[in-house]
């Protein structure tokens, strides 16, 4: 037997065959891949949240009853409970947050979205926290922007991200990892198919985090915004112009405030022109401890997202 | 604004190149005026891009006066480009150079694989293979040694750079001090880290022109086997180090017009070779530690003292490991940090919730690395041996594989910013 394999892998192939079977070792699992999110398998977290919000808002049995749409990163989609909020606001209110890797380009055509589907729509409630800043336009979001959204109403029309995060979905498309992340998430341990439960408002993200990766994870400082935003700002201000746009600074982690002074006031300086359009419902940043965070399948615990949920609403009729 | 950039200068190098090849013959003054011209234009550019900035913000320092940084960005691959063509500038002066066709100059300059991050290729290495009419047919063999060298590129870039660069990247970016084991594991962590990043690009740009016939020059020789810092220079990035020797090193003196000469050629080489890689001090002191140990190493060669095998290579490792700190330091605080934790000796700890906290694994890969680098073959060597059997179809689909599946995020190679 051993010299049977000995002589196998010992023999020699021709430089064509050679060649042709390891073109297609690696060509056949990037088709593979890019097959799967073609035929709407979603094949990341971030994918599977901004296709759950987006469903949900099509899906909608009163979308004429909605008057705010709570739009942001995990910090919105966690911190708020939206049945709580509609009861303390008195308004009907969906959640569409999306999760910080989608970045603010995501988030804002998710409001373009709301603006599109939601008739009576009152007011856009961003809630952001300053880790979102850094991040730059993520293939998913350029998905969002395919799903449904006519040109017209494409508030990022005419930035070059939009080309660069067409690159990016075309790259993203043929990554086998995709593949990978869709059998080990949703063929090997079932129970994770619950992230796209339309049970859930919002989704479980993430893996098992304990406090001691928490506490690594959470104190890393933040970086200031790589890009000069101010194009992006006029577009979101384009957004705004017919709508009430409010906006609230995001929880962050207490590890992550203390390391980042810099980061956050460069974001600060940054985001004031925003104030000529936005009415800024919460101008200072604001922390959660790690004791607080709670359980893994929400992040945070029941009792901090009411608290949460209730600051949020109070913010919004203060004003 | 960077293609124009990239088209203007290749046409304007071309013109004067046959222009200084025509006045070479008969018209020598003609021909250096020519020259002289062309390389004050190739460095004007690249100075402009490159080092505008850094110029800038000295004179600031240095005269109290507050000039406004300005906006420049710096277009990909001037620092090949403008070294390839200086190179054939210098050689049509020197009457190395037949007549070329724009087209085969374009593409030499352009050929894409090499254009970003080297090799830095040499007229007389790549235009001759252009006008070969036996490299416009499919050649199996080329693409099975293409696919082989382009996957194991792949595979140090994917597999061990990027795993590598989170450690690197915590430790000098980071963190606000390190221990002394956590320092050396990031130090480490960085060497292995530059190497198989661009050794990793240069085998992919090997691996890309052999599917079009095109052979490249090999950029690397195991650099960390070597037994000395000249040996180390003859290993590693050697095509730079081959443009450097030819048109800075040499016509600055060489070594054969006595050791006060030579050194002085090797410190201005080095000093160059260091800012070449980019505008900043931490790059200058990286060149000039290394040209002092260049002339250390000569001093050493006159006595008689040689050093045991182990202990040369050892040595030889740890200056290159920890001149790395200064090269990789965004500034001198982040460099003093890692010497700081170097010398905490007593603190040979590994924190809690650090991305190193998993200290015998970390170690122990690091030292397989070291060992690999020391003992194994290199890619080069393999290709030279290479016969398409199933054995390693088998090897390199595995690589090929672990590498795509692990490839998510851009990951932006190191030498892209040089």
């Amino acid at each position: 037997m051993k010299q049977r394999i000995h002589k196998l892998i010992t023999k020699t192939i021709s430089p064509q065959s050679f060649s042709l079977i390891l073109l297609s070792c690696f060509l056949v699992p990037c088709f593979m891949a890019a097959s799967l999110v073609l035929f709407h398998v979603p094949t990341n977290k971030n994918q599977v949240i901004s296709w759950r919000q987006l469903d949900k808002l099509k899906a909608l049995e009163h979308p004429k009853d909605i008057q705010i749409a709570i739009l942001g990163d995990s910090s919105a989609g966690n911190a708020i409970d939206v049945q709580y909020f509609a009861e303390l606001t008195g308004k009907g209110t969906v959640n569409l947050a999306l999760t910080g890797s989608i970045g603010l380009h995501g988030i804002i055509l998710m409001a373009a979205h709301a603006k599109k589907d939601l008739p009576n729509l009152g007011y856009l409630y961003f809630v952001i926290a300053p880790t979102t800043w850094e991040k730059d336009l993520s293939p998913e979001a350029y998905f969002l922007l395919k799903k449904g959204l006519p040109k017209s109403q494409n508030p990022l029309r005419g930035l070059q991200e939009i080309q660069d995060a067409q690159k990016g979905y075309l790259n993203w498309l043929f990554t086998p990892k995709r593949l990978q992340w869709y059998w080990n998430t949703i063929k090997k341990e079932p129970h994770k198919r619950g992230i796209w439960s339309n049970k859930a408002d919002y989704l479980v993200q993430g893996p098992q985090l304990t406090y001691k990766k928490a506490s690594n994870v959470w104190t890393t400082p933040l970086h200031a915004p790589k890009e000069d935003l101010s194009p992006l700002f006029e577009t979101w201000e384009k957004l705004c112009s017919d709508i009430k746009c409010v906006f609230a600074h995001g929880p962050i982690y207490e590890g992550v405030l203390q390391s980042s002074e810099q980061a956050l006031e460069q974001i600060q300086t940054d985001i004031n022109p925003l104030l000529s359009t936005f009415y800024f419902a919460e101008n200072e940043y604001w922390f959660v401890g790690y004791d607080q965070l709670g359980d893994t399948r929400n992040h945070i615990k029941l009792e901090l997202k009411n608290n949460s949920t209730r600051h949020y609403a109070e913010l919004l009729l203060e004003n | 604004m960077y293609i124009p950039l990239i088209v203007g200068s290749m046409t304007l190098n071309y013109i004067f190149g046959q222009a200084i090849r025509l006045c070479a013959q008969e018209r020598r003054r003609a021909a250096k005026m020519i020259m002289v011209s062309g390389l004050t234009l190739n460095l004007g550019l690249l100075g402009y891009f490159k080092y505008t900035n850094f110029f800038l913000e000295n004179l600031n320092k240095a005269l109290g006066i507050s000039f406004e940084h300005i906006n420049i960005i710096l277009p990909l691959a001037i620092s090949f480009f403008t070294f390839q063509q200086i190179a054939y500038l210098v050689d049509c002066y020197q009457r190395k150079v037949g007549r070329e066709t724009f087209l085969n100059y374009s593409l030499f300059v352009t050929f894409f694989p090499q254009l970003i991050a080297g090799p830095i290729v040499h007229h007389r290495e790549m235009i001759p293979q252009f006008s070969e009419k036996f490299r416009s047919k499919v050649n199996w063999d080329n693409i099975a040694a293409g696919l082989f060298i382009f996957t194991i590129g792949l595979f140090k870039k994917v597999i061990i750079a990027d795993n590598l660069a989170e450690f690197a990247s915590w430790g000098f970016d980071d963190a606000t001090f390190l221990t002394f084991t956590e320092s050396v594991m990031v130090t480490l962590s960085y060497t292995f880290q530059i190497y198989f990043d661009f050794c990793g690009y240069s085998d992919m740009a090997i691996g890309a022109a052999l599917f079009f016939n095109i052979k490249l020059p090999s950029n690397f020789n195991s650099p960390y086997k070597a037994m000395n810092i000249r040996d180390f220079w003859q290993r590693w990035h050697i095509t730079l180090s081959h443009f450097l020797r030819d048109y800075l090193y040499i016509p600055l003196g060489g070594n054969k017009n006595g050791l006060a000469i030579q050194f002085m050629a090797v410190l201005i080489t080095f000093l160059l070779g260091g800012l070449w890689h980019g505008a900043s001090w931490t790059f200058i002191v990286w060149g000039m530690l290394h040209g002092l140990a260049i002339i250390s190493f000569t001093l050493w060669e006159k006595t008689s003292l040689r050093l045991p095998y182990f202990v040369a290579w050892a040595t030889t490792f740890v200056f290159i490991n920890i001149t790395w700190i200064v090269f990789r330091a965004s500034d001198w605080d982040a460099a003093k940090k890692i010497f700081k934790g170097l010398g905490n000796v007593t603190e040979l700890h590994i924190r809690e919730g650090t991305p190193l906290d998993a200290p015998y694994i970390l170690g122990f890969s690091l030292l397989m690395l070291v060992v690999f680098c020391k003992k194994l073959p290199n890619s080069n060597e393999l290709l030279e041996t290479l016969k398409t059997k199933w054995f390693w179809l088998i090897f390199i689909a595995m690589l090929g594989m672990i590498s795509f599946w692990k490839i998510g995020d851009y990951s932006e190679f190191l030498y892209f910013q040089f």
